[in-house]
């Protein structure tokens, strides 16, 4: 091992830098090479800042300024080269608004946007002014919204799920109200008609109310109201049922959960959002009463509204509904609460009390705040903090089974709008767990840049879990959303010059030792090697992480970085901080076993199947091998052909249709009958004798009784039978008079 | 879970209701009319479906048929000449809580109500349309329909009507946006039986063509197809009617027909030598009026008065100060 090798692998294992060979790594300001392309944020078109829309467009809560800048675009830019002008003007007032959205306090879009036109205007000519009022004033118009908006930053977490909630509530309580407005209609018309049928509804002086004024004298009241109350239906609503009927109606009208038209009485409607679990779990249990007399109310109005009210069984079950039977549907159409969190806010007590949450089945969603990934590098060398507590709740609701759970980094909230949408619409628990940087971490990068490399780097990894989206793994849990899910590491090709201004490109992963970078609490982690210094023994981390201990031994690992003139530079990892990314690496190892990507279980089943499948073979090939071998004496002579299934079976079905034409055989020609099945009902022969005759369930007839009339009425309900379906057959009583002629008239009809 | 355990708890099995529930005061038709077949088959759909009475109606227009709706313990509308099917999209289009049924004659519904008809089949609204044919206006003592056959004698043509007969089947297989069409006698109960319980489950607007028969004043108009099977031929179906077997024995003619297939049911309507019987059309994706129509806001008092006022309002000549 050479000089400077030994001095590179003391830095890695002890963290000390020496020599000339490694230099301290905050001698100069360093970032991650991939970066080098994401300097100036402003100056590209992605995600954010995002616009939390007043109103919802198209069903979408939320909109970037790109994507809604590419609609407006879709709806007045003509295609090709003809629309250049207008995307080209559009396009330099969407960077101005990305721009002045960092800038302003009231980040409101028709604010922000008369700013930017303000600003694009100034430095305008005359001739070009009123080319850009007409293209930015006629694009607004194509597509009028408004609403805050939010930059990828530390307010965005709160801001964004807290409107997406908001977005979800409104569609539920759309649906409630309408349906407890119905309701309340419904059971108002049911009083009202019962009101009208009351004497005093029917009075003279209600009836002159009733008219007009021009009219009133042309009417006798008296009399109308003598005639109304001696005629029509005068049948009240049961005592016992209109006061049920008030109740309900007063209790829905009363109820604070949702504001409306029939909530209007109610005059505090309850707040739904916490800054506490404990303080959500309180409000939950003072409320409940209420929302049980509700939900009890609902279905008596349901019923009522129904007519299917039966006190004999509805008065015990419903005095027995408690809280204890509402099930996760039921609550679904009730708000849910929010309650948001920061880092800060997770005391021990706190922290019980959330995970007893969302084991429960209560529709608390719960909005976590993550900020600090990597945590304060520990005085302790040997017991360095392991840098992933960020992601410990959410990986630990899943396994709750019943919770909804999505881990996502600021960056990629706008990706996960509809993910974030599915937990809040879920009857159930939510947990949130969302990544922005809090300024302790890469306080010179922007937010958006931080947090897109926690994804990046699997320090914050995206995923989720619907326990409502199906049964099993497969269904519930989505890791698709991160970069490369099938990779370690994603992995992208990085282009430099060398020193001979020679083009050279190589694959850099990125890896959580280059997400340490960016956090300069673990500058002391990383030591710059000049480049004339480099050797073969220095390994990318992604690479280094590969190795078995013997390998490592007289290896390093390092990161590619750039400085500010875009200089590279490969910095060597301490060895606490590779554990660190070990770890990261099997953590995500995990989430891709979870959701399907690598799946050790998957592959040992696949190639224990795979064992048995070619033992199987094998011995029906030795099978076969040794059949021909004692047929072949016999070769030549035909087999005869196997019994196939197809025969089997339409025997089968042969014989059962053979069975059921038996079934429909006639009668007992010598024995009166009738084929009820056929009967058409037209009242024929009943009307002959309707003891003799009577009709079954189904309204055929049938001979009821024999004995109730003579042969006579038999052959001559059977003559008179619309469709021949009586037989008379042979007479029961020799002494009857006239059987040669009804015995000859009944031979025809038998 | 998605069922609502509210739900769960307060579902108790409701009282069996029996065909008897459904009828209504005895009926006055002639002994051996064949709306009574009708009649029977509809309560034992009601009892077999557990229809709700007071969620039933059947609305009718003026004939024989129309009677209907008062031989039903169930809601009804009697109401005038030709104008039942007006009457039914209304209850549809504000009541969708209810199940429509009209019943229609052939003078009912192709005469003076053809208009009507049309515009029922374009508007596809849910409900079941019985058009009871029996060939000749029977209430007022026999006068020629418009399906009369060419020749009929009667009141109104002593001589022998001069009028090839209207074709309902084909004429309403023409209508646009039709979405179930189907024929079937009255004397086989079975196939009656299926055929209104197949238009019943059909969303949309379901018409059934009723041969029937008429022995008072039409004798002898249906009855070589009574006694003679042959003259009938069964389409038959998995999507559509299947013949029991004690059936399939008695009517030898069937023809595999994919209700689906509007063409060759026009064919088979238009050429067939034989009475076709079963299911010729039907469609389960052509949507419904009332569907398209539903209002997006609650209908209460307070919005008709409302919207009245500020209708009037337009009209109204507010004095000067």
């Amino acid at each position: 091992m050479s000089v400077e090798l030994q001095e590179l692998v003391r830095f890695h294992r002890t963290g000390k830098a020496t020599s000339e060979h490694v230099a301290a790594r905050e001698a100069i300001p360093l970032k991650p090479a991939l970066f080098a392309h994401y300097e100036d944020l402003s100056a590209l078109r992605y995600d954010y800042p995002v616009i939390l829309l007043d109103k919802p467009v198209d069903g979408e809560y939320v909109i970037s300024l790109t994507d809604y800048c590419n609609r407006l675009l879709r709806k007045i830019a003509p295609e090709g080269a003809g629309g250049n002008r207008v995307r080209l003007q559009l396009i330099a007032l969407e960077t101005a608004m990305r721009r002045l959205t960092a800038q302003v306090s009231q980040k409101i879009l028709s604010r922000v946007w008369k700013l930017a036109e303000g600003e694009l205007l100034a430095k305008a000519n005359e001739q070009e002014q009123p080319l850009l009022r007409e293209t930015w004033d006629t694009a607004y118009a194509s597509m009028p919204v408004d609403g805050v908006l939010a930059d990828c930053n530390a307010e965005l977490p709160l801001a964004f799920t807290e409107h997406a909630w908001r977005a979800a509530e409104a569609q539920r309580a759309a649906a409630a109200m309408e349906k407890i407005d119905r309701l309340v209609l419904r059971l108002g018309e049911l009083l009202t008609v019962d009101d009208n049928k009351d004497a005093s509804s029917r009075s003279p002086r209600k009836l002159r109310e009733s008219v007009g004024v021009h009219y009133r004298d042309t009417f006798d009241f008296d009399l109308m109201a003598d005639m109304l109350n001696k005629s029509g239906d005068q049948a009240r609503l049961p005592a016992g049922r209109k006061k049920r009927i008030k109740a309900a109606l007063q209790t829905l009208k009363a109820q604070r959960f949702f504001s409306g038209a029939a909530g209007k009485e109610a005059k505090n409607r309850y707040s739904f959002v916490f800054r506490s679990v404990g303080a959500a779990m309180q409000a939950w249990y003072e409320r409940l009463p209420e929302l049980v007399a509700v939900n009890n109310a609902l279905a008596i109005a349901e019923l009522e509204v129904a007519n299917r009210y039966r006190e004999d069984r509805h008065d015990v079950t419903l005095g027995q509904l408690g809280a204890q039977a509402l099930s996760p549907a039921d609550l679904a159409f009730f708000p849910s609460y929010f309650v948001s969190l920061t880092e800060m806010d997770l005391d021990g007590a706190e922290q019980a009390l959330l995970m007893e949450t969302l084991s429960s089945d209560l529709p608390i969603k719960v909005l976590y705040q993550v900020s600090d990934l990597l945590g304060n590098p520990s005085p302790i060398d040997a017991q360095l903090h392991n840098g992933l507590r960020g992601q410990q709740f959410a990986a630990m609701a899943t396994g709750l089974n019943d919770a909804f759970v999505l881990q996502v980094p600021g960056s990629n909230l706008y990706a996960q709008r509809d993910k974030l949408l599915t937990g809040f619409r879920y009857a159930g628990p939510a947990l949130f767990s969302v990544f922005v940087t809090s300024g302790r971490v890469g306080r010179d990068r922007p937010d958006y840049l931080v947090a897109a490399a926690a994804l990046e780097s699997r320090a914050f990894p995206t995923f989720s879990y619907d326990p409502g989206a199906g049964r099993g793994m497969a269904a519930r849990f989505d890791i698709a959303s991160n970069p490369q899910p099938e990779n370690d590491w994603p992995a992208y090709e990085l282009e430099y010059q060398d020193n001979e201004l020679q083009r050279q490109s190589e694959t850099v992963a990125f890896t959580l030792a280059d997400f340490a970078v960016l956090d300069t609490r673990y500058a002391d982690y990383f030591a710059d090697v000049p480049d004339d210094s480099w050797t073969e023994n220095m390994l990318p981390v992604a690479d280094f992480l590969e190795l078995d201990d013997e390998q490592a031994l007289d290896h390093v690992p390092y990161v590619t970085l750039i400085d500010e003139e875009n200089r590279l530079h490969r910095l060597v990892v301490d060895d606490k901080l590779i554990r660190v990314a070990r770890r990261g690496a099997e953590r995500w190892r995990m989430l891709q076993e979870e959701g399907g990507i690598k799946n050790s279980l998957v592959a040992a089943a696949i190639e224990k199947a795979r064992a048995e499948w070619q033992v199987e073979q094998e011995q029906a090939l030795k099978a076969l091998r040794e059949e021909l071998h004692e047929a072949a004496p016999a070769a030549g002579e035909k087999a005869p052909p196997a019994a196939k299934a197809s025969d089997v079976v339409s025997t089968s079905v042969a014989a059962e249709v053979e069975v059921a034409e038996e079934e429909v055989e006639a009668g007992n020609p010598d024995e009166p009958y009738i084929e009820t099945p056929r009967c058409t009902t037209c009242d024929e022969c009943t009307a002959k004798n309707d003891r003799m005759f009577a009709y079954d369930e189904n309204k055929q007839a049938y001979i009821a009784d024999l004995s109730a009339g003579t042969y006579r009425e038999l052959v001559e309900a059977a003559e008179s039978c619309q469709v021949a379906i009586i037989h008379p057959g042979k007479p029961w009583n020799p002494d009857e008079p006239g059987l040669d002629e009804l015995v000859r008239r009944a031979a025809a009809l038998t | 879970m998605s069922v609502r355990a509210t739900d769960l708890l307060l579902q108790s099995p409701e009282d069996q209701h029996t065909l008897e529930e459904y009828e209504g005061r005895m009926p006055r038709w002639c002994t051996g009319c064949g709306d009574l077949a009708v009649l029977t088959a509809v309560q034992k759909l009601c009892r077999d479906e557990q229809l709700s009475r007071e969620k039933v109606v059947f609305v009718s227009g003026i004939g024989c048929s129309s009677r209907f709706p008062h031989y039903m313990g169930t809601y009804g509308f009697h109401g005038l000449h030709g104008r039942a099917l007006p009457i039914a999209e209304g209850i549809r289009m504000r009541r969708r809580d209810l199940d429509v049924f009209v019943n229609t004659g052939d003078g009912d519904c192709c005469s003076i109500g053809a208009a009507h008809w049309v515009h029922a089949t374009r508007y596809n609204m849910n409900m079941t349309v019985m058009m009871h044919d029996n060939n000749i206006y029977g209430l007022t003592k026999k006068q020629a329909s418009p399906t009369s056959p060419k020749g009929t004698h009667s009141n109104t043509t002593p001589r022998g009507s001069d009028l090839n007969a209207f074709d309902p089947l084909m004429a309403t297989l023409g209508m646009s946006n039709l979405s179930f069409v189907a024929q079937v006698p009255d004397w086989i109960p079975e196939l009656l039986y299926k055929v209104i319980a197949a238009a019943y489950h059909h969303k949309g607007f379901s018409f059934v063509r009723i041969l029937q028969r008429c022995p008072e004043f039409m004798p002898g108009r249906f009855e070589p197809c009574v006694e003679d099977p042959d003259q009938l031929q069964m389409l038959t179906h998995a999507d559509g009617i299947e013949l029991s077997p004690a059936l399939a024995k008695v009517y030898r003619f069937k023809r595999q027909h994919d209700p689906i297939d509007l063409t060759e049911a026009r064919k088979i309507a238009g050429t067939s030598t034989k009475i076709p019987v079963g299911i010729l059309y039907r469609n389960p994706s052509i949507p419904c009026y009332e569907d398209m129509r539903q209002p997006t806001e609650l209908i209460t008092p307070e919005l008709i008065r409302n919207g009245l006022e500020s209708e009037l309002d337009r009209f109204t000549i507010w004095p000067s100060d």
